[in-house]
């Protein structure tokens, strides 16, 4: 379980975020709100590229508010960026491999391989990733984020800088990843685009969460 | 991977042409090839911080300059030669210690950053002195004892053997993959759990260490030191000699060729070796760009 508990951020007296506390004990977690609201923020503060100015974030009942990302992604929390950021000079599957070494480094291109196989991307394994395109960089993210084992995903705008058919697909690959059980913490801009895939909704407005409701209710 | 093998196995008969080839030359060209294979490891462990942490130091110097100029001070001491080393293992961790303090700053500071540690080093250079009977050091520099041009060929071809091998075994091992995971994208790969840190701390210890045991070969290739050693000349000489790097042996190959260049082009005129390495500054950027897209 993952408990964010009055977490509070500022950059320069400006508040992004002020004393949030949110759970998540299963399922997908669908946080909405436009831009600049701190959703990003939010996502990178519980994957520790962030750090909170006060409050504190909880994994497994253990205190990881001062525990670095690596350290966090060890213990099964993984973040993907709102614009993919792979390796570029990697091939695709050196880039998920990388991931597969933070569990076993001894056969981590062969389950790297498997993975970009599940993620659709096997044709794609000796291409650099700097020849990908948008849609094709998604899915790589993905994959990335699976190779490393995780427990609850953190995605920032999956959907963000796609065509309506790569979206689709990413969607699939998301509903799969639910199916899977993966916990989810899901950004994006509207409800709407996430309503399939999120069980639980929050929305954040000027850095604070505003609302909390069951999308089935 | 076959690719790969296959780049190898044609990069592995340039580099033993090149050590073979002093063995049927007469002395001068003996001395000069040793020469080249000292400033190849210099290069080649220099372009191991370059190529796998993605940064350019013109710092290095440092280690090489440093790990020279603590010799020759050890030696005026009476400290046995074979322990030498030991004195290029401190420089390396001191180096690295400096090296990766400066890596927490961003790519283009850290070029600026650790060129000043070049310019400083070469201005002090020149106050350290050693009184005994008669003044030693300061612009003059000092001296250790002559070792033979075979031993030394010897040492030098060995090191620069080691830090091939090295550098190719590095490049399939998986901390190899993980130093350029960090190079493309630090932040990516602290998000994928690399700790980017200790990945960052690595290589300077290994490119630094590599860099000191080419310093201590210098010196006893010399058995003389001055100032010079910490001159932007040597702190820029790998970079220029890296201009076309594509594979590993390039960096080696672009060594030997800049070394040999600059002694004819110096029969010219003295120090008009500065042009071509000015010339290659300034193309160095598109010849980058050319030999990675071939890489």
């Amino acid at each position: 379980m993952l408990i964010v508990k009055e977490v509070s951020k500022t950059y320069n007296s400006h508040v992004v975020l002020k004393e949030i506390n949110l759970t998540l004990k299963k399922g997908v977690l669908g946080v909405v709100g436009p831009n600049g609201s701190g959703k990003s923020t939010l996502l990178k503060m519980i994957a520790g590229l962030e750090k909170p100015t006060c409050g504190r974030i909880l994994f497994r009942d253990k205190d990881i508010t001062k525990l670095s990302a690596n350290k966090r992604v060890e213990l099964g929390i993984v973040y993907t960026f709102q614009i993919p950021k792979p390796f570029y000079r990697l091939t695709v599957l050196e880039n998920v491999a990388v991931g597969c070494m933070v569990r076993d480094k001894k056969n981590a291109k062969k389950r790297a391989l498997r993975i970009c196989k599940m993620m659709g991307i096997e044709h794609l394994a000796d291409r650099e990733a700097k020849v990908l395109s948008q849609g094709e960089l998604k899915l790589l993210e993905l994959a990335k984020v699976i190779s490393t084992e995780p427990e609850i995903i953190l995605l920032d705008e999956p959907f963000a800088a796609l065509d309506k058919e790569n979206a689709i697909i990413v969607k699939e690959k998301l509903m799969e990843f639910k199916r899977v059980g993966y916990k989810m913490m899901v950004t994006a801009h509207r409800f709407k685009i996430l309503k399939d895939v999120a069980d639980k909704f929050i929305e954040v407005r000027e850095g604070r969460i505003r609302s909390d409701l069951d999308v089935k209710s | 991977m076959v690719k790969v093998k296959e780049k190898i196995e044609l990069q592995i008969p340039i580099l033993a042409i090149l050590l073979i080839l002093p063995l049927f030359t007469n002395f001068y060209y003996f001395w000069l090839f040793t020469l080249a294979s000292i400033f190849a490891s210099y290069t080649l462990s220099w372009y191991l911080m370059e190529k796998f942490c993605g940064r350019t130091s013109l710092g290095h110097t440092l280690p090489f300059g440093l790990t020279a100029y603590l010799s020759a001070i050890a030696y005026f001491f009476n400290y046995p030669l074979q322990l030498l080393p030991l004195v290029a293992l401190i420089v390396a961790l001191l180096s690295t210690f400096i090296f990766y303090i400066t890596s927490m700053l961003d790519r283009v500071k850290f070029v600026f950053a650790t060129f000043l540690y070049s310019v400083l080093l070469w201005e002090i250079a020149p106050f350290i002195v050693l009184k005994k009977d008669i003044l030693y050091g300061g612009e003059e520099g000092f001296s250790i004892a002559l070792i033979p041009p075979n031993i030394i060929y010897i040492l030098s071809s060995t090191l620069l053997i080691a830090v091939f091998v090295f550098t190719i075994l590095l490049h399939k091992s998986s901390l190899g993959l993980k130093m350029m995971a960090v190079r493309d994208d630090e932040e990516a790969a602290l998000a994928i759990g690399i700790d980017v840190k200790r990945i960052k701390l690595l290589n300077s210890f290994i490119s630094s260490l590599f860099t000191s045991f080419a310093g201590l070969i210098y010196i006893l290739h010399f058995s003389h030191i001055d100032p010079d050693v910490f001159s932007v000349e040597n702190a820029i000489f790998p970079f220029i000699a890296s201009v076309f790097a594509g594979n590993f042996v390039t960096p080696v190959l672009g060594s030997y060729l800049l070394i040999f260049a600059s002694k004819a082009l110096n029969t010219i005129s003295p120090q008009f070796h500065l042009v071509l390495y000015a010339l290659l500054l300034i193309i160095s950027p598109k010849l980058r760009r050319i030999s990675n897209a071939h890489s």
